[in-house]
């Protein structure tokens, strides 16, 4: 088995050394488990600027392409605490130019080689407690370092699955599926347009890429059936320039949802939910409320803060955060919403991630009452 | 495992976008100079919001002299959302980018992301980008591109805020309009024309009517004109925040909770705006019921005032007609914790100095004040045309511009009336002598 499954869970690539080995191959019977008897056909990256107009002209996959498995060089991976994207599973994969490394840093600056390509591909299972369940894959975004900083493109795939094509005004696609609670769902989903990317992406009017980072990538992943952690597993694949540090000493975020701390928990979701726009120099840094998951001011982590431009999205709330009080706090009124002119974040859009706001209400229960008066 | 080989081709360019979107725009909207003028509007500028082609050089909307040259020029169409949005995301740097009389329908917030690109429409009220339908977006327009120009065309119905220019440097807005239809509703948006963390703000012939805050607003900004434009029916007609060094002239704000406001507010990350100089504005009538949302700061702004300063330093506030505002023609206030809250921002200073109010003329303010200016003003009837709540820094050091100084207003043939509400004065002793804070300062220099 060689299919990579969209999962926010521990990342399963049985088969990876098979298919290091294996050429960026058409493999219409490469996920047959254990053997390793494909034919390679070498998928040829096609010339010309980028971006290319379909997702087949980059051979970021071998096999059935909606297999999502991916080609020689792209490397899968996957993050502590996921950015919630209405319920659209997401696999993740790291493209470096030939013989291009990422020079480490302990914190979100790591910086990758010009060519660099972020990969990832969204899809929806039709049952999510059931993994074997068809799934559909809606769209593939891409983020390119070209000389100009980090660009976003977005590929819409066909019904057939066989093909995704550059799509730059957005889409609305009707989906409908059972959630891991059991819960039905039909909801549109939003496709976003290439200038949305930077309603995440910018900051200090640049670019930038927002999951492989320290904190998000030292966690443990599964491999060849063994656990190893994931920046180790990278620098043994050669994918850094010079010696990783021990990364046991190294910032990890854990799981949001996981067993660890409830502060650590909060601050992790909220750092990858809410601080791509609430850190100075982001979209939503004019706020003066910063999410990062190492800003310890209490009025700029929104605690007694009153809001500066909430419109309506204050609930008629005073402030962001009221300590031991989640139903006097803006900030779970926003999380709570679908209303544009309220809902935090601003993107995406349909479905309020109810898991995120049951962790942020247990957070902010659980600080000292206070009456910020 | 070590020599990981990567199957990659090499990184090459890269262009603007993909060739199959130019095919298709080229299908869907005629070039501007294939267009005979017959659907963007150059039908003689005779109303003054004509000439949005090459080819009417008749003058109108934005004082580009009516000669403007379409790099595209875009129709209602039966999906004006993919039209209109790929044709600002196909935009090169320095396009115009026309738009033609109708109506679009828009469900999704609008991003513009390249510089110095221009929207220009066939006038406002002929091109109408109407949001009534939106249900994405917390913008109806956001830009975060430097440079834009956007003209000639209404903004209508957007469900939270109008056009929001975010961390730019050079945004104008000129000759257009962002409207709700149902005026003071609790059903529309927040802020009409929104630039915030900008530079080079111009904001100039534009009507705002509606906005449940600001109809105007400039956030965090610096360099800034907002001229000859009209703004009713919002809770704040203009609202100058956090900014130094705008210049608000030859506005008519009426018929708003507030006419212009001029705030500090603590907890953001640019502090101490100053220096506003708010000039030749007529402000009257500023008598709606607030109708904010609870919970920002605007909602505590008490109705019938025309000008209002808020923890603000070093404005210039002068030849302003203002008239008819119930509560009070200029109310310079520190931030109260009675009102406000408390700032809970150790590097905020809450007290309003060295502001200069002159020669303005005053007719008919004070006459039905709110209960809290009522309250404030212990009992003076009606309330005095300029009102400060006379609270004061006791750490404040005088660097020969730190009292906030009245001269020369009029009010009828007579001078101006004034209070210091002594808000901070235990107990409370309003204070009418005018002399106490006779004074002058240099005027503020004029914004390019």
């Amino acid at each position: 088995m060689i299919r990579s499954r969209p999962s926010s869970d521990l990342l399963v690539i049985a088969g990876a050394a098979a298919l290091l080995a294996a050429a960026c191959a058409d493999t219409e019977s490469s996920s047959s488990s254990g053997g390793t008897t494909v034919t390679p056909q070498a998928c040829v990256p096609k010339d010309g600027p980028l971006p290319h107009e379909h997702l087949t002209d980059y051979c970021f996959f071998q096999g059935d392409l909606k297999d999502l498995t991916p080609a020689e060089g792209a490397y899968p991976y996957d993050v502590a605490a996921a950015l919630w994207s209405d319920h659209a599973a997401k696999q993740r994969m790291i493209v470096l130019p030939k013989g291009g490394k990422i020079a480490f840093d302990p914190g979100e600056d790591w910086q990758f080689p010009l060519g660099t390509i972020l990969v990832k591909t969204f899809s929806f299972y039709d049952d999510f407690r059931d993994l074997g369940t068809p799934h559909h894959i809606l769209e593939t975004r891409l983020l390119i370092l070209g000389d100009e900083g980090w660009t976003g493109h977005v590929y819409r795939w066909n019904d057939e699955q066989t093909e995704a094509t550059l799509k730059v005004a957005g889409e609305r696609v009707d989906v409908s599926y059972i959630d891991e609670t059991g819960e039905s769902y039909a909801e549109e989903y939003i496709v976003p347009n290439t200038n949305q990317c930077k309603s995440c992406h910018e900051r200090d009017d640049k670019n930038t890429f927002l999951g492989p980072f320290t904190h998000q990538m030292n966690r443990p992943v599964v491999r060849d059936g063994k656990e190893l952690n994931q920046l180790e597993d990278m620098a043994q694949r050669g994918m850094f320039e010079g010696d990783l540090p021990a990364a046991a000493g190294l910032p990890a975020f854990p799981d949001p949802f996981g067993k660890g701390p409830l502060d650590d928990r909060a601050r992790a979701y909220l750092h990858a939910n809410c601080s791509h726009c609430h850190r100075p120099g982001g979209g939503g840094g004019s706020s003066g409320l910063v999410l990062l998951q190492w800003e310890n001011g209490t009025q700029k982590n929104g605690i007694c803060k009153e809001p500066a431009a909430a419109g309506a999205g204050t609930g008629g709330h005073s402030y962001d955060i009221v300590p031991g009080h989640p139903e006097e706090s803006i900030l779970i009124y926003r999380v709570s919403s679908t209303d544009p002119q309220i809902k935090m974040p601003e993107l995406p859009n349909r479905i309020v991630d109810k898991k995120g706001v049951a962790l942020l209400t247990e957070w902010i229960s659980a600080m000292d009452p206070n009456t910020c008066q | 495992m070590k020599n990981l080989r990567l199957a990659m081709h090499p990184f090459r360019s890269l262009p603007t976008l993909a060739s199959f979107s130019a095919v298709a725009l080229a299908a869907l909207l005629p070039a501007c100079g294939d267009n005979n003028g017959s659907a963007s509007g150059g039908s003689g500028g005779a109303t003054n919001t004509g000439g949005s082609t090459s080819t009417a050089g008749s003058g109108g909307m934005g004082g580009t002299g009516g000669s403007v040259d379409c790099a595209t020029t875009v129709n209602p169409s039966a999906d004006d959302q993919t039209a209109v949005q790929t044709a600002l995301i196909e935009a090169k740097d320095g396009d115009v980018i026309c738009f033609g009389e109708g109506t679009f329908s828009f469900k999704s917030e609008l991003g513009l992301d390249t510089n110095n690109v221009t929207l220009h429409g066939a006038g406002a009220g002929k091109t109408i980008w109407d949001f009534s339908a939106q249900d994405v977006g917390a913008n109806g327009v956001l830009i975060k591109s430097d440079g834009a120009i956007v003209e000639g065309l209404t903004v209508k119905g957007t469900p939270g805020d109008g056009i929001r220019a975010d961390a730019v440097k050079g945004i104008t807005f000129r000759n257009m309009a962002v409207l709700w239809d149902a005026a003071a509703s609790d059903k529309n948006g927040a802020y009409g024309l929104y630039p915030v963390g900008s530079s080079d703000v111009l904001i100039d012939g534009c009507e705002v009517a509606g906005a449940r805050d600001a109809g105007i607003y400039v956030g965090q900004s610096t360099n800034i004109v907002v001229s000859n434009n009209d703004v009713h029916g919002c809770v704040a007609g203009i609202e100058i925040e956090n900014s130094s060094d705008a210049e608000v002239m030859n506005n008519h704000a009426h018929d708003n909770t507030a006419g212009i406001l001029v705030f500090n507010l603590p907890n953001l990350p640019v502090q101490d705006g100053k220096r506003a100089k708010v000039h030749d504005n007529i402000v009257e009538s500023n008598n709606i019921a607030n109708f904010g949302q609870a919970g920002t700061v605007v909602s505590k702004v008490p109705y019938g005032i025309g000008i209002m300063l808020l923890a603000t330093d070093d404005n210039e506030i002068h030849n302003n007609e203002i008239k008819n505002n119930n509560s009070s023609g200029v109310l310079t206030v520190s931030y109260l914790s009675l009102i406000f809250g408390e700032p809970n921002d150790p590097m905020y200073n809450r007290y309003p100095e060295g502001n200069f109010i002159h020669d303005n003329t005053f007719e008919g303010n004070g006459n039905k004040p709110s209960p809290l200016i009522s309250g404030a003003a212990g009992g003076i009837k009606p309330i005095p045309d300029i009102v400060w709540d006379g609270c004061t820094d006791p750490a404040a050091v005088d660097d020969g511009h730190l009292t906030n100084c009245i001269n020369a207003n009029k009010d009828g043939a007579g001078d101006a009336t004034y209070a210091n509400a002594d808000l901070c004065g235990m107990p409370q002793t309003v204070d009418q002598d005018t002399t106490k804070v006779t004074c002058t300062y240099d005027p503020l220099p004029p914004q390019q």
